[in-house]
Formats: C-alpha cells, sequence, structure tokens
C-alpha cells in the first residue's frame, strides 16, 4: 500500500481570445480543480476554483485569493514565486500549486504550438 | 484540446527507506524521477531518472543525479534543487524532483492528519459532506497548530488572527 499519491492533469486548449486551460489535482489528502482563461500573452483574464476535498473547515476561503491571479502575466519567469506567496501562502498552498502547473502548461503548449520546444 | 498534460506521485516504504517517484508526461516529453531518502533526516541517498521522450539520453543525467545525493527534504530544497539542475541537459526535471520531494513530506503529514481528524474532526457542511466526512473546526486547528507551529501563517487555514 502506498503512504501518499497525488495526481496532477491540465489540458489546454485555444481560443480566439487567447487559451482557456483546466487543472485537477487529487491525491490522499487534497481534491481541488482551476479553470482559467488567458489572452494571448498568457496574461489572465478569468479563473474559478474548486475545493473538493480538503482538510479544515477555512480550507474553501483559499478560493478567494485566487482572484489575485487576474492580470497576472503567466509567461514572466517570477510569476511562480509571486503564486505561492501571494495566492498559496495567504490562501492555499496546494491551490498555488496547481496554479504553477497550469502556468507551466500553458507556456509549454504555446512553445510546443510554435514548434520551438524539445521537452526539457 | 490541444495540450494534456499528467503527473502522478507516489511515496512508498521500502527496506532502502522512503521511495517517492514522479511520472509526467505531456505532447512532446515523457519522463520519471525517483528518490530514495532515509528518515529522520529525509536526506536523498539515491536520485534516479529517465527521460522515454523528448530529451538527452540517460547517461547524459548521471553527473547532476550524482548531486542530488545529500539535499534534504525541507526547508531550502526549492532554491537547491533547481540550482542543481541549472545549466544541466534536463532542467524540467527539478521540477519533478520538486514534486517527489513534496510528496515525502505530505506522505508523513497524511498519518498526522488521520490522527487529527479521529480525534477532532466533523463533517463539511452541505452537499461537501460526502465527501469530506472529517475536517478540523477551530478546536482541531489550533490543536494541530500547537503540535505543529511551523503551520503558523503557513495558509488560511492558520492565519495570525481569526
Amino acid at each position: 500500500m502506498s503512504m501518499f499519491q497525488r495526481y496532477q492533469t491540465v489540458s489546454v486548449q485555444k481560443t480566439p481570445e487567447g487559451y482557456v486551460a483546466r487543472g485537477d489535482l487529487c491525491d490522499h489528502i487534497y481534491g481541488m480543480a482551476v479553470k482559467l482563461a488567458v489572452d494571448p500573452d498568457l496574461v489572465v483574464t478569468d479563473i474559478q476554483g474548486e475545493m473538493i476535498r480538503y482538510t479544515t473547515d477555512r480550507c474553501p476561503l483559499g478560493l478567494e485569493s485566487l482572484a489575485k491571479a487576474k492580470g497576472l502575466n503567466l509567461a514572466e519567469s517570477a510569476v511562480e514565486s509571486r503564486i505561492k506567496k501571494e495566492i498559496g501562502r495567504p490562501g492555499c498552498r496546494h491551490l498555488a500549486t496547481l496554479l504553477v502547473t497550469l502556468a507551466r502548461c500553458l507556456r509549454r503548449n504555446k512553445e510546443f504550438q510554435a514548434g520551438s520546444i524539445d521537452g526539457c | 484540446m490541444d495540450y494534456l498534460y499528467r503527473s502522478t506521485t507516489r511515496v512508498d516504504r521500502t527496506s532502502s527507506g522512503l521511495v517517492s517517484r514522479c511520472e509526467v508526461e505531456d505532447e512532446v516529453f515523457r519522463a520519471w524521477v525517483e528518490i530514495t531518502v532515509q528518515p529522520p533526516a529525509l536526506e536523498v541517498v539515491e536520485a534516479r531518472a529517465d527521460i522515454t521522450a523528448g530529451g538527452p539520453a540517460a547517461d547524459e543525467l548521471v553527473p547532476t543525479l550524482e548531486r542530488m545525493k545529500g539535499v534534504r527534504v525541507g526547508s531550502g530544497m526549492n532554491k537547491i534543487v533547481p540550482g542543481v539542475f541549472q545549466g544541466s541537459p534536463c532542467p524540467r526535471l527539478a521540477e519533478m524532483f520538486l514534486d517527489a520531494m513534496g510528496a515525502v513530506i505530505l506522505s508523513l503529514t497524511r498519518p498526522l492528519l488521520r490522527d487529527f481528524h479521529a480525534r477532532f474532526g466533523r463533517p463539511a457542511d452541505g452537499a461537501d459532506a460526502w465527501l469530506v466526512p472529517a475536517l478540523l473546526a477551530k478546536e482541531g486547528r489550533e490543536s494541530l497548530l500547537a503540535d505543529n507551529p511551523r503551520l503558523y501563517k503557513s495558509c488560511v487555514a492558520f492565519p495570525e488572527e481569526e
């Protein structure tokens, strides 16, 4: 029997306005989902989250901090530390983890579509 | 869909220590990393990896993987691990090693939470109750915080003031 397992999945779709993406995180402790829309430069224009499984009565309040992601440019190199500091710490660190994964996938999708990515 | 990503991270207790493995797959990349860490210091005693699509051959990774030995799971790893992989043939593996290391921490947190939920837990409100049969309200959170002061101000559940 495993001590712990975590799954994350992300899907990204191009739209006329930019891209939309959905991420899901599921593990032995937590379950949550985030969907967001970004413009062609990967600036967040809309974001919604859902807490599915959590550990304390205050955890769902972490969704409020997701609103701070609006206007963030996910293409910027410093965005991951901003997400952890501005969304993770005052909100939910696991939602921030999922948002960082979404940001990486949006960047990689853009590079993948442009043919300028080798995987690493 | 234009792009799909999937990652799986799993921690097992073995005779060599705790083994944490992270596997990732997307449109152009497929790889796994694995660490063996020994409690109580949670020092990495072995690091392995293979990229089966979209990256260099395994033997090119060997010098970087050697540098992972001795890194400890815990504070500081978020800066140390990217530093280890800076200039390596596949810096992306740093993300995967950090996922594997974070899972080790969560694997040790899981029984702690199970204990606190057994002692203080109550079902979530309303429609969430069927998936969240035990969560910590104020008394449980305060008790968990008293035993684990590092949680203070770590997230919305353990605020400065309530």
